[in-house]
């Protein structure tokens, strides 16, 4: 699974679970802190996490050193996944 | 979760005893089971027959996690999502706290808690998705009332519950409800180190005069899993026949 693919799959549950929670989302940017700009309070974090495994497949949070405190932005996020994708095809 | 809808629970240790009286009662209710124990047990082959794709068992012992991990992958694969999850797998290793051996009071905490937190954990992650679930936590009276030589089993069922609690709180908002059964002493394998005369004391103390059978239990767990139970969460239900009131 390519970057592109990871960033999109991360975008769109990301909007499912704002759509959920009738919270209105600014505009998706890389730098967009997960807490600060679009509001994700920790239970939506751990609502994102599940459902990233659900498409993803993995949990880098689980499976790999990476400390969900470390992650602010969708940026950090994308390349949390990627990572652990990377290193599962190796 | 409406009765239409597909429901796939997990039973951990379903080869004997309780876990299997559980496996088969959530069978008769029309959900997809799947259940894991280190061996297989031949009423638990027998059950896996007659259920006609319905049921679904591996080998696993309950404190390997990548063993777990597998499993839920095969469950998913097969069923789809998790929604309900009954943590029963349990063993007991009885005695005055001074004679138990350390390694023993160890591999039961990690089967009775460790193991328990660490299968719901997964399992959570796709009741999350789902938005909504189950869990019912196999408790004991022996985690609400102090007896003698079960001190170590005790305390790993006290936790249990306190995890329900808790577990309760944090998730509710996903509609996900998390409960604990706590039966009395059953005739079972796991208390099978009972005298006759303890039994005859024991069901001499309990007002409704009998021990608990698997099926008064299982008819419990059936409650706590189903939409009867919606607005029941973070509660001990105790199977005793009135022993401990």
């Amino acid at each position: 699974m390519d970057s592109a693919e990871v960033k999109r799959q991360v975008e769109r549950v990301i909007r499912e679970i704002a759509e959920h929670n009738h919270m209105e989302l600014p505009e998706l940017k890389d730098q967009s802190e997960l807490v600060d700009d679009l509001g994700f309070a920790s239970l939506n974090v751990a609502a994102l996490i599940a459902n990233l495994e659900d498409a993803l497949g993995v949990d880098p949070f689980q499976a790999e050193d990476v400390m969900i405190t470390d992650i602010r932005t969708i940026g950090d996020l994308c390349a949390a996944y990627g990572d652990c994708l990377a290193k599962q095809v190796r | 979760m409406e009765a239409s809808k597909k429901r796939t629970v997990v039973v951990s240790g379903g080869s004997k005893g309780l876990g299997l009286g559980i496996c088969a009662k959530l069978l008769t209710e029309g959900y997809s089971v799947a259940t894991f124990s280190r061996k297989s047990s031949p009423p638990l082959e027998r059950l896996l027959g007659e259920a006609g794709g319905k049921a679904y068992w591996e080998p696993v012992d309950v404190t390997d996690t990548l063993q777990l991990s597998l499993f839920l992958q095969n469950v998913k694969q097969r069923y789809g999502l998790v929604g309900y999850l009954v943590n029963n797998a349990g063993i007991a290793a009885d005695g005055l706290l001074t004679m138990v051996k350390g390694q023993d009071i160890s591999r039961m905490l990690r089967v009775n808690l460790e193991s328990a937190i660490a299968l719901t954990q997964m399992c959570l992650k796709q009741m999350i998705v789902g938005r909504s679930g189950a869990i019912v936590n196999v408790s004991s009276i022996l985690g609400l009332r102090g007896y003698k030589g079960v001190s170590a089993y005790s305390a790993t069922k006290a936790a249990l519950d306190g995890f329900s609690r808790s577990l309760a709180k944090e998730y509710g908002s996903f509609g996900i409800r998390v409960n604990s059964v706590a039966p009395g002493f059953m005739d079972t394998e796991m208390t099978s180190d009972l005298t006759d005369k303890q039994k005859e004391r024991i069901t001499r103390q309990t007002p409704l005069g009998r021990l608990p059978a698997i099926e008064d239990v299982t008819s419990v767990v059936k409650f706590l899993l189903s939409d009867e139970a919606r607005f029941v969460s973070g509660q001990v239900i105790v199977v005793d026949g009135g022993l401990t009131a």
